[in-house]
């Protein structure tokens, strides 16, 4: 199976170091999707709904945000036709109750802690991108 | 500020028996003296004897009232009680029938003669004895019996009081009829503060009414025997005419008992006067209470919501670092190591290992503040159970190891089984962790022979010395070196918050290298949790 469209993967993500970190993941776990980044909350709704939007095949959302935070974006996208369905999964450091089932309530498709060790990352990446880009199925007539 | 009304605690051995006792031991004296003088000096033989036979009846209720007050009921004395009444009864009627040959009987008109109403009174009161246990819808059937023995006396008492005045006691036989008729009066009150409820709670109650009741009852008898007698004795002096006497008993006794009505009324307003201050005075206290509460309840919930904050931004935050140095320090050694020597490596490796310590240490401190935040689910907890499930863990965990376990079966508590499970783990983990150098390792968990809320778990390993027993609980205080034994130090703090979270103790005792014993308590039933 390949990867569909090689369609890009938005990380929403404020911290340089886990930016490099999670591409530097992501290329380990040998996922070619080109991978966007999204600074903060309000420019991951840019590059979601602004007037050059791209459709992502996935989106790794940080909680934590400067701006808009991770939660109100999730609301955001989950509100609007053209992303309601779209693949998002929440990665971030927190791994408090209230913070999953606020994930949850919105609709988020997964829900992942980042685990500090950088092998695990590695293969917390590889399953990511093997389940959301090969595995998993969108609707693509209604979807793109 | 006035003196309170005088404290009297009601129920057994108290006022209303003691009172009665008192009454008793009067009745119980006067039918003695009353036979006394009839054996002793008697008009004639034949009426001595009788008379002393009638004493007796009424010493025979008097003991049985007296034994009554004195809280003895059963056996010999309830047929004294039987005796008592049944004489008196028996003395009454025989009486009154004739079936006791009495000549006086016949001779109403003789001032020196036995009324009848004394044996009308004698048989109520006798019947009044007998039935004095017994509960009735209204009242009580021995109090109705005993006030209408005692309304009997109290006529006949008072008859012969204006007949005879006190100057004029000496005449014998007038002599008897007054003690006899006092003796049904004392007896009588005995019997009605002795039965169950109806009046004697009244008369009993530590309250206003009550208070009034014991203080207006007494004049209220005394006043009109006090004036009447003067009127009749300044009647029979020729000191003033019937119509003025009249006038004089009426007056006089309507001034006596409006004093002692006004004299008590005063006494019960001082009383409300100071309870209403006191009143006054606890319901400011209460409102300052319940400031001060909301004050304190506000700080604390400010203090719970910045803790709060802390530890989302501790779980979040502090994460993130640690995350880069481990992935930097890995790709180093992977993508680099061509540039470094075997001690650049070993470097490198001690920095991921500590990052990797960090980011542990960040999730006990995280499940340790997450444990005072929930709430508990109280449910009945089989402990034995707990503890057999946490050994088979571990010896799943180090199948090398031979551990002698000894777990007390069927030890049921009250709590979170969650938290619970996660206090027996960490102190059967800890008991398994510090006898790994013990050759016929121990662990035992039990409860207390004394307290069935107190269990314990003890081990014969390594132990500690209870010098440092204080450091014991505190997180990430550790009694061994890591490398000795490996762990967090986060175990036992766990633990105490559990502990307490469920409002119990924990404690240890140990000798250094010879084993230690954990304690600790916990609730049998379901409480709330605050």
């Amino acid at each position: 199976m390949m990867p569909k469209k090689n369609k890009p993967i938005l990380l929403v993500e404020d911290n340089p170091d886990d930016v490099e970190l999670t591409q530097l993941a992501f290329r380990r776990a040998n996922i070619a999707n080109p991978m966007k980044v999204a600074r903060d909350g309000a420019e991951a709704l840019d590059m979601l709904l602004g007037e050059d939007a791209e459709k992502f095949a996935v989106v790794l959302l940080d909680l934590k945000l400067p701006k808009v935070d991770g939660i109100e974006v999730l609301r955001r996208l989950r509100g609007e036709t053209r992303t309601r369905l779209t693949p998002v999964v929440i990665l971030t450091s927190s791994r408090e109750e209230r913070d999953m089932i606020a994930s949850y309530e919105l609709n988020a498709n997964s829900y992942i802690q980042k685990p500090v060790d950088f092998e695990q990352f590695v293969e917390a990446a590889r399953q990511l991108g093997l389940y959301w880009l090969v595995l998993n199925q969108v609707p693509e007539t209604e979807y793109d | 500020m006035t003196k309170s009304l005088p404290a009297r605690a009601p129920g057994n051995g108290s006022p209303p028996h003691r009172f009665a006792a008192g009454l008793a031991v009067s009745a119980l004296l006067g039918g003695l003296l009353l036979a006394g003088g009839a054996l002793l000096v008697p008009r004639d033989p034949a009426t001595g004897a009788l008379l002393a036979l009638e004493a007796g009846a009424f010493v025979l209720a008097a003991a049985a009232l007296l034994a009554l007050a004195l809280g003895r009921r059963g056996g010999v004395w309830a047929a004294l009680r039987w005796l008592g009444g049944l004489a008196l009864i028996g003395v009454g009627v025989g009486r009154i029938s004739g079936w006791i040959a009495q000549p006086e009987f016949l001779l109403i008109a003789d001032p020196g003669a036995f009324p009848p109403v004394i044996f009308v009174t004698a048989a109520s009161l006798g019947l009044a004895v007998l039935l004095i246990e017994r509960p009735g819808r209204y009242l009580p059937p021995a109090q109705g019996l005993a006030a209408l023995a005692m309304t009997l006396a109290f006529f006949s008492f008072s008859a012969d009081w204006f007949r005879l005045g006190i100057v004029s006691l000496p005449a014998l036989m007038s002599g008897i009829f007054l003690q006899m008729d006092a003796l049904v009066l004392v007896a009588s009150a005995a019997v009605l503060s002795l039965s169950p409820s109806g009046l004697r709670d009244i008369l009993a109650a530590q309250t206003p009414g009550g208070y009034m009741v014991r203080r207006l009852a007494p004049l209220a008898i005394g006043i009109p025997l006090l004036v009447g007698w003067l009127r009749v004795e300044g009647e029979r002096g020729g000191l003033f005419s019937l119509e003025v006497g009249l006038a004089l008993f009426a007056t006089i006794a309507v001034i006596l008992m409006l004093v002692a009505v006004l004299l008590i009324a005063q006494r019960l307003n001082r009383e409300h006067a100071y309870r209403s201050a006191a009143e006054v005075k606890l319901d400011r206290l209460n409102r300052e209470l319940e400031d001060k509460i909301a004050r304190r309840t506000a700080r604390l919930e400010a203090t719970v919501e910045e803790l709060e904050a802390f530890s989302y931004s501790v779980s979040h935050d502090l994460r993130a670092p640690l995350r880069a140095i481990d992935g930097f320090s890995r790709i180093l050694l992977e993508e680099k190591s061509d540039r470094l020597d075997g001690e650049g490596e070993g470097h490198l490796e001690r920095i991921r290992s500590a990052s990797a310590r960090m980011a542990r240490l960040i999730d006990d401190l995280l499940s340790l503040s997450r444990l005072s935040r929930l709430t508990l689910r109280w449910r009945p907890v089989d402990l034995s159970r707990l503890a057999g499930e946490i050994a088979t863990e571990l010896e799943a965990g180090e199948p090398d190891r031979n551990v002698d376990w000894i777990i007390q079966p069927d030890l049921q508590a009250a709590g979170d089984p969650t938290l619970l499970r996660a206090a027996l783990e960490n102190l059967l983990g800890n008991a398994w962790k510090f006898t790994a150098g013990e050759e016929n390792a121990q662990i035992e968990f039990g409860r207390s022979a004394d307290d069935p809320n107190h269990y314990f778990v003890r081990d014969n390993g390594v132990g500690f010395d209870m010098h440092y027993a204080g450091k014991l609980f505190g997180a990430f205080q550790r009694l061994h070196g890591q490398h000795e034994y490996p762990g967090s130090g986060i175990g036992l703090a766990t633990v105490k918050r559990i502990i307490h979270r469920h409002d119990g103790r924990l404690w240890a005792e140990a000798v250094d290298g010879d084993g230690a014993t954990f304690h600790f308590t916990l609730p049998r039933s379901y409480e709330n949790d605050a």
